[in-house]
């Protein structure tokens, strides 16, 4: 019984996210947060921007406030759209970051975790429902929340200094 | 022998078993951690790394922005401009910094390190400021932290801590060179590296010397007034290995060597001129495992200073292990191991047998989060510390014999705060500590013959010393007022039981009852400090930023009687009131930056002579300060600087020597 209202009530949760945009601050907070996930190399990162179709035009923006690299911190950040109809784009992909209802989809979510790729949004929703394994706001302070059951589920871990600094739930 | 192999093997097994807080600030990317947080970061207060505005204590984090803008050319210089730090420059080279309370020649209750590694004497139980082996360009940040953090740092730690962190190899490349040259024959060169080799080695190397002529003596002080003719001069360097052995596991070396000659005052208010020679080692081993972030950490500081009234030379070495880590996701733990072992020479007078102690401490540090809003930290630390003296003090002079010297004492010292977030914005921190001061070398172990008095007396410490214990409960508050004005208030009061105090002018001991008249190192009496502090801090468009603070001291002495049994007096001593301001502006090549700094009138004691004790009135005093900087190109900057510039040739600030405005034109290169 237990094992059947968890996912219910988790996929109650992803259902309704904040509507809460990705703005390119978020995006720095995400790149600065990437130079701390353990077991990558190089300073070069792939964000996965996975849209649906009524996002497509916040991926946009995004993708173009990325442009030819953002540096942020110890990494590049450079950018992909990838439909979340078509998940076949998140190959090479660093991380992947959710917009919109996309952060409540459980097949996206899923789909990244197999990839062993960690999955970002601004809608801290997501992460509280275990859709995402870390969810960012850089306004107005940064706040960092990473599920740790999820991010075992995605095999990302990261720095020791990193992990104490920020919420895990 | 069997003491020492116990603690030994109690070192070993609490090793294998379990970290050490200011370890894990040695391999943080403050640079990296604080882009990301959009704030400071440090892992200063708990041993844990953490944002400046989750840190369980009241602290300063001196950035190097912050030291690049400062028209100063020393730390004790940098933290003046900060509520609740207390400071006087008794000659140039001699800076005595406190935290909310007086600082005093030598003074013993502010513990400092430079990466984790005491830099404080413990010998006598003071930090000589112009001895740390660190040029103003390898500083990543300075932290200061204010209230009793020996549950975290050991004894000492009593009034606060400065921890200083150097730049940090793996991270960034760099080159600096720079030159200052100023009035008063001040000049100043400094030279800093660091570079990383592929992943897996990096070097840190620092080279500085400086000099300068001395201030004008205070007229009264008779004695300074026969040592004016002696100049500061120091020399300093540091290399630092860093080597990544595996992917989780990382070793750093470090040896450095420091020669100043300067002035300076003591505990007892009286003046001295001093030769410094020290040199330290130390060994890092941190490993970042499933089972936590351990560090296993070694150091050795040895000390030899010629002070006026005799040598001393001493060793510490210190073995520490530590264990950091999460369990779970809402509770982090420290569990550390620390062994140390401090000995000396005879001093001043030789021939009483060497001494020296052995200290076991365990300590502990819990922190939980209760919600995003609210945490809780509790932290404890117990000491067991055995002294012994090798030889018996000539019996002919002093009352001790060799087995007095075997004492041992336990203590215990805590730190508990609590951090609420309210909805309404800001931090509010509720704490309350313990710190312990132990007994330095001089306070157990002192022997001086004095034969320059009227009559022969002998100078002894006293091996029956208690430990001084400061307890201190604090409500402080943070908040940003607007998007570009952050304020930061605490009310504060700390008491401190047993003061560790040196003699007055009227022997402790007199014959019958000792061969000679004795003074005596002594427990003192008690002293209470209450006070409040605000800062607010301001960073409007435009290039411009500028911060006042405030604080109120009010000190309440039960001392023995100043004069014939104490030199001191911390009730007035200690300003009532302090006040900074700052103001700066940055433009795309030129900065401009204003600094002011005001003291209230006190009385401090002073020694003129040995055995004079006497008190001196110090009028209220503001300084000025002002730098002006010009970027030629992005390597090459150029500023001029003027420390103190309302002084002149001399303001009677304190009872030694006057400051006086200081003048001078910084070059500086980096790459």
């Amino acid at each position: 019984m237990r094992n059947f209202l968890l996912p219910v009530a988790a996929g109650l949760l992803m259902a309704a996210p904040a509507a809460a945009e990705t703005t390119t601050r978020d995006l720095e907070v995400i790149g600065r947060a990437l130079g701390f996930v353990e077991n990558q190399s190089g300073s070069e990162r792939v964000l996965a921007i996975i849209h649906d179709a009524a996002s497509a035009g916040e991926a946009e923006a995004l993708l173009a406030s990325l442009g030819g690299g953002l540096r942020a911190g110890r990494v590049t950040l450079t950018g992909r759209l990838v439909n979340s109809a078509d998940l076949s784009g998140l190959d090479g992909a660093h991380a992947a970051v959710l917009l919109g209802a996309v952060a409540g989809d459980a097949s996206v979510a899923q789909a990244v975790n197999s990839a062993s790729i960690l999955s970002v949004s601004s809608d801290m929703g997501c992460v509280q429902a275990q859709g995402c394994v870390m969810g960012v706001q850089s306004a107005p302070s940064v706040r960092i929340v990473v599920n740790r059951a999820n991010a075992g589920a995605a095999s990302v871990s990261f720095a020791a200094a990193f992990a104490m600094m920020i919420e895990e739930i | 022998m069997k003491t020492r192999f116990l603690l030994m093997s109690a070192t070993a097994v609490s090793a294998a078993a379990v970290l050490s807080l200011p370890a894990i600030g040695q391999s943080l990317d403050y640079n990296a951690m604080s882009g990301l947080f959009g704030e400071a970061v440090t892992a200063g207060a708990t041993g844990a790394p953490q944002r400046s505005s989750d840190v369980p204590a009241t602290m300063i984090i001196i950035t190097r922005d912050d030291i690049e803008r400062s028209p100063e050319f020393d730390i004790p210089g940098l933290l003046r401009h900060y509520a609740g730090v207390g400071h006087n420059r008794f000659s140039f080279g001699d800076s005595q910094v406190a935290i909310r309370g007086e600082a005093s020649g030598y003074m013993p209750r502010l513990l400092v390190l430079v990466n984790g590694r005491e830099v404080y004497l413990d010998s006598y139980g003071y930090t000589a400021w112009s001895t740390l082996p660190v040029q103003m360009e390898e500083i990543q940040q300075i932290e200061v932290v204010k209230g009793p953090q020996s549950a975290l740092y050991g004894f000492n730690a009593v009034s606060g801590v400065v921890n200083i962190i150097t730049r940090n190899p793996d991270f960034e490349n760099w080159v600096t060179a720079r030159a200052n040259i100023g009035n008063g024959g001040y000049d100043d060169v400094a030279f800093t590296a660091g570079r990383s080799f592929g992943d897996r080695a990096s070097v840190r190397f620092s080279y500085g010397n400086a000099g300068a002529e001395e201030f004008e003596p205070i007229a009264s002080n008779t004695f300074a007034v026969s040592l004016a003719d002696g100049d500061y001069s120091r020399e300093t360097a540091s290399l630092e290995g860093r080597f990544q052995i595996t992917d989780n596991v990382r070793l750093i070396a470090e040896a450095t060597t420091s020669e100043v000659q300067l002035q300076e005052l003591t505990s007892i208010y009286y003046t001295t001129r001093s030769l410094y020679e020290l040199h330290s080692y130390k060994i890092d081993v941190e490993a970042d495992t499933d089972f936590g972030f351990w560090t296993f950490s070694g150091y050795r500081n040895e000390t030899e200073i010629a002070y006026e009234f005799g040598p001393s030379s001493n060793e510490l070495t210190t073995f520490r292990a530590q264990n950091l880590f999460k369990i779970g996701t809402n509770d982090t733990v420290r569990l550390t191991a620390e062994y140390r072992e401090g000995t000396t020479i005879s001093f001043p007078d030789p021939g009483n047998g060497g001494f020296g102690y052995e200290t076991m401490a365990f300590s502990a540090m819990w922190n939980h989060r209760f919600s995003s809003a609210v945490d809780l930290t509790l932290a404890g630390r117990f000491d067991s510390v055995d002294w012994s003296r090798d030889g018996d003090p000539n019996p002919a002079f002093y009352i001790f014999t060799q087995e007095d010297y075997d004492v041992s004492f336990e203590e215990f010292s805590y730190n508990a705060a609590m951090v609420w977030r309210p909805q309404s914005g800001g931090a509010v921190r509720f704490s309350a500590s313990q710190g312990v001061q132990a007994p330095s070398m001089f306070d157990i172990g002192f022997t001086l013959l004095s034969t320059t008095t009227p009559i022969p007396l002998a100078i002894t410490g006293n091996p029956n010393m208690e430990t001084s214990i400061v307890r201190a409960y604090e409500i402080a508050y943070d908040r940003a007022l607007s998007p570009t004005v952050d304020m930061r208030a605490a009310i504060f009061t700390q008491e401190t039981s047993d003061v560790r105090g040196t003699f007055g002018a009227f022997p402790d001991v007199l014959p019958p009852n000792a061969p000679l008249p004795v003074l005596l190192f002594n427990n003192r009496g008690d002293t209470q400090t209450t006070g409040a502090e605000i800062s607010l801090m301001g960073d409007p468009d435009g290039g411009w930023h500028w911060g006042v603070n405030y604080t109120y001291q009010s000190v309440d002495d039960d001392l023995a009687t100043f004069g014939l049994f104490t030199a001191l007096d911390f009730e007035s001593a200690t300003p009532e009131h302090l006040v900074n301001a700052q103001i700066g502006w940055a433009g795309e090549r030129f900065t401009a930056d204003a600094f002011f700094n005001y003291v209230s009138a006190t009385t401090s004691p002073l020694q003129p002579d040995f055995g004079t004790l006497t008190r001196f009135d110090l009028d209220a005093a503001i300084a000025a300060s002002f730098r002006a900087g010009f970027r030629v190109n992005d390597h090459v900057n150029i500023s001029l600087n003027a420390q103190n510039a309302n002084f002149g040739s001399g303001e009677i600030a304190n009872v030694n020597y006057q400051p006086a405005s200081r003048t001078w034109l910084q070059l500086s290169t980096s790459f």
